[in-house]
């Protein structure tokens, strides 16, 4: 190598150089260091023979990322989960004011009324203890359906919040095709960062995958494969239905006739907290409301036949004691159908007079029969008692929510040694920062002697030569 | 291994706040005394919880039958007593009537005794509850089982047959009561006891010795005692039943109530030294949060 004074003078500006961007990255480092989603920089330096070039690249595993983007949508969706059935629960958590409670309300009154049955005071808390069974199965259904309500609005939610992410992420795809492997540059470390974050969050609203194109864009692809970005593309989602019968669709394509739409994605929406809605929505609710109305219808038809069965106190034949729709759900449109005590049909036959015998308790016996018959059906399981019926209900409500915050806490896990092991990799450690500052420091000082050191050299010879 | 300072805080943040949201369950059970706050909980507990209410909501009320039908039949047992006591008298005032050496006043104060026994029996007939209802009336208990006929002195049954029972446990029911035409009468004559007693004061005040009918009238005596006798041994037996139900029940109801409060209630020394643990670890997470984060190399330059 022959030296020359101008190289000499190069090597060392593009030492300074050098040390510059390693001080820029360090700074760069150590105010980003609690930055969710800020990857680590560091200076790669490429030598190509006398020259030298370094661009700042951000310390990034592709693999770990991706797997804390999967932990995200799992430990996201059964976060929520637990958050649904945690509501659910409450309906059968309070001993003192459960639907089992009041049911055994019901035949403790109907047992009273069996020891007196011409007392109206027997009769009226008959159709007291009656009337609240109605009102705790009503309640529970309503509130079921208010839950589901608010999951369905949840999910609109879910829906526009994707929408702004796959505009967000088609954004910053653009951005960064026209910065990527330009020769001599800077990646666009903050926009790849940035996109990071914006589908790590996208994997917290639905299963999100993504792939990397050779220029450097994202493909997004949401739930079992809808593709959501493609390059600086970005579809949106559209919900409709209601929260009984929620319909997820893609936007059509542009060029599609008005009114055309888009195909329904409904059931490949998994993962993410709008897995967890759509869970909710389609499973959650309709099991334990369809145990619920099978509480509601069978309670009622039970009854009801050992009602009419019977007579009243003026001897005429026994009415209904519950009624229920027939276009709405049993659960939430049970209702008492008597409101008078004397037309309660305690007795099981008329005497001589026409009117029953004042006490005769034969129909309320027979009622009495139920509290331990199997006579409430409920789809998929044999038949059970009124009460068999509210513990399977109680234990099913308590083990779906046991089960959802079971896993909850083992994907936080999961999630948090993910979390870990990509921060392990592409995040900032200060002590690091500070000694390679430190280090900067000391080869700033020591290229910046070169200088007058040059500076000597030539004054020499130049004197030298006069 | 490098640590990432953010992971480092991550790690802190975390570790406080579980350890915070563990203590402040272990406060919401001291507070509330309950082991389980939420049914998810401790689901399986939970679930047995469930089916413990609804038994002691049941054996509640078979309970309550014991204490009601035990009072009712006793009652019935004593009318029993009282009128095999009645009827026995009556007998043997009839056999000392028949005895032939009687004078008219003799007969006179006999039929007098006579007339106050069959009073005292149609009025144990027509007992009543504490209720009001008559008691021997089958389930025509809002009126008198036991009336006078019109145009002569003998009596009717208008109650019924009807037997009423009630549960005692899930598997059992029991009868509570007598009807009078049972206790009280025969196949033949509901009202037996009643009629054998209104035949003999009938006869006794009659001035004319009719011997065929006083023995008409013991016999009738007779056939009622043995009404009444089984009767008598009938509630004796249920009685019987009823105490040996109550005792078997009442254990059985404080055994799953401390079941349930095994399974739910809270163990206050358990919780109490669980509390201070947890404190303690609180603490200590958040010392060494402040700890380790105060640790840079910054401080050196």
């Amino acid at each position: 190598m022959t030296g020359s004074a101008s190289a000499l003078l190069n090597s060392t500006m593009l030492g300074m150089q050098l040390v510059q961007r390693g001080l820029s990255m360090t700074s760069s480092n150590i105010t980003s260091a609690t930055v969710e989603g800020y990857s680590r920089q560091k200076v790669e330096v490429f030598l190509d023979g006398d020259s030298r070039d370094a661009v700042l690249r951000r310390s990034y595993d592709e693999f770990l990322s991706r797997e804390v983007g999967e932990l995200t949508s799992s430990a996201s969706e059964s976060s929520r989960h637990k958050t649904l059935t945690d509501q659910l629960q409450a309906l059968v958590a309070d001993p003192a004011t459960s639907i089992g409670k009041s049911v055994d309300s019901f035949f403790a009154a109907s047992n009273d009324l069996a020891s007196q049955p011409h007392s109206i005071a027997s009769r009226t808390a008959f159709l007291q203890e009656a009337d609240n069974v109605a009102a705790r199965i009503r309640t529970a259904a309503d509130r079921m359906d208010f839950y589901a309500e608010q999951g369905f609005e949840s999910l609109k939610d879910n829906v526009s919040k994707i929408n702004e992410l796959a505009k967000s992420i088609a954004d910053i795809n653009i951005k960064i095709r026209s910065n990527e492997n330009t020769p001599g540059m800077d990646p666009p470390n903050m926009a790849l960062d940035e996109r990071e974050r914006l589908v790590k969050e996208l994997s917290g609203l639905v299963g999100t995958k993504s792939l990397t194109s050779k220029d450097g864009t994202f493909s997004v692809i949401i739930g079992k494969g809808q593709t959501l970005v493609q390059g600086p593309f970005a579809n949106q989602l559209e919900i409709s239905g209601d929260h009984q019968a929620p319909v997820i669709r893609v936007t059509p394509p542009a060029r599609s006739a008005p009114g055309t739409l888009g195909p329904d994605i409904t059931a490949t929406m998994t993962g993410g907290a709008m897995g967890a809605n759509l869970k909710f929505l389609q499973n959650d609710i309709p099991e334990n409301l369809d145990v619920l109305d099978g509480l509601a219808s069978g309670l009622s038809s039970g009854v009801n036949n050992v009602m009419t069965s019977g007579y009243d106190l003026q001897g005429a034949r026994g009415k209904p004691l519950f009624e229920i729709s027939v276009t709405s759900h049993p659960a939430s449109s049970i209702k008492l159908a008597l409101k008078d005590p004397a037309q309660v049909a305690a007795a099981a036959s008329t005497d001589t007079d026409g009117k029953p015998a004042a006490g005769d308790n034969g129909a309320i016996a027979s009622l009495l029969d139920l509290q331990d018959s199997r006579f409430i059906k409920i789809s998929g399981n044999p038949d059970m008692t009124p009460a068999e019926a509210y513990s399977y209900m109680a234990s099913r409500l308590a083990n779906a929510a046991s089960i959802a915050s079971i896993d909850s806490a083992s994907r936080d896990q999961l999630l948090a040694d993910a979390t870990g092991r990509l921060m392990q990799s592409s995040g900032v450690n200060l002590d690091e920062e500070a000694a390679n500052l430190m280090l900067y420091q000391q080869t700033y000082k020591a290229v910046a002697q070169l200088i007058p050191a040059m500076n000597a050299i030539f004054d020499t010879l130049l004197q030298a030569v006069r | 291994m490098r640590i990432a300072t953010g992971y480092t805080q991550m790690t802190n943040t975390r570790q406080i706040v579980d350890s915070q949201a563990r203590l402040a369950l272990t406060q919401q059970q001291i507070s509330s005394g309950q082991r389980i706050i939420k049914p998810s909980d401790d689901a399986s507990s939970f679930n047995k919880t469930v089916s413990i209410d609804h038994m002691v909501n049941m054996f509640d009320n078979y309970l309550k039958n014991i204490d009601q039908m035990t009072p009712n039949l006793a009652l019935q047992e004593s009318s029993f007593s009282s009128a095999t006591d009645a009827m026995n008298r009556a007998r043997e005032l009839m056999l000392e009537a028949s005895n032939g050496s009687m004078n008219a006043g003799d007969r006179k104060k006999i039929a007098a005794e006579m007339a106050q026994i069959r009073d005292q029996m149609i009025a144990i007939g027509n007992t009543r509850n504490a209720d009001g209802t008559y008691l021997f009336a089958g389930s025509r208990i809002d009126q008198p089982p036991f009336v006078k006929n019109a145009g002569n002195n003998s009596f009717s049954y208008q109650g019924n047959s009807f037997i009423r029972a009630l549960d005692v446990n899930p598997n059992r029911r029991v009868e509570t009561n007598t009807p009078g035409n049972m206790a009280f009468g025969t196949a033949d004559d509901p009202a037996r006891a009643i009629n054998a007693l209104v035949a003999a004061v009938d006869n006794l005040e009659n001035p004319v010795d009719d011997k065929k009918a006083m023995l008409d009238a013991i016999g009738m005596m007779d056939t009622a005692l043995d009404s009444i006798s089984v009767a008598t041994t009938r509630i004796g037996a249920l009685l019987n039943t009823l105490e040996a139900e109550k005792s078997v029940q009442t254990q059985f109801v404080t055994d799953i109530k401390a079941e349930r409060s095994a399974l739910a209630d809270l163990d206050y020394p358990t919780a109490i030294s669980e509390l201070n643990l947890r404190q303690t670890v609180l603490q200590a997470a958040m010392q060494s949060a402040v700890k380790t984060q105060g640790l840079s190399l910054f401080n050196y330059l």
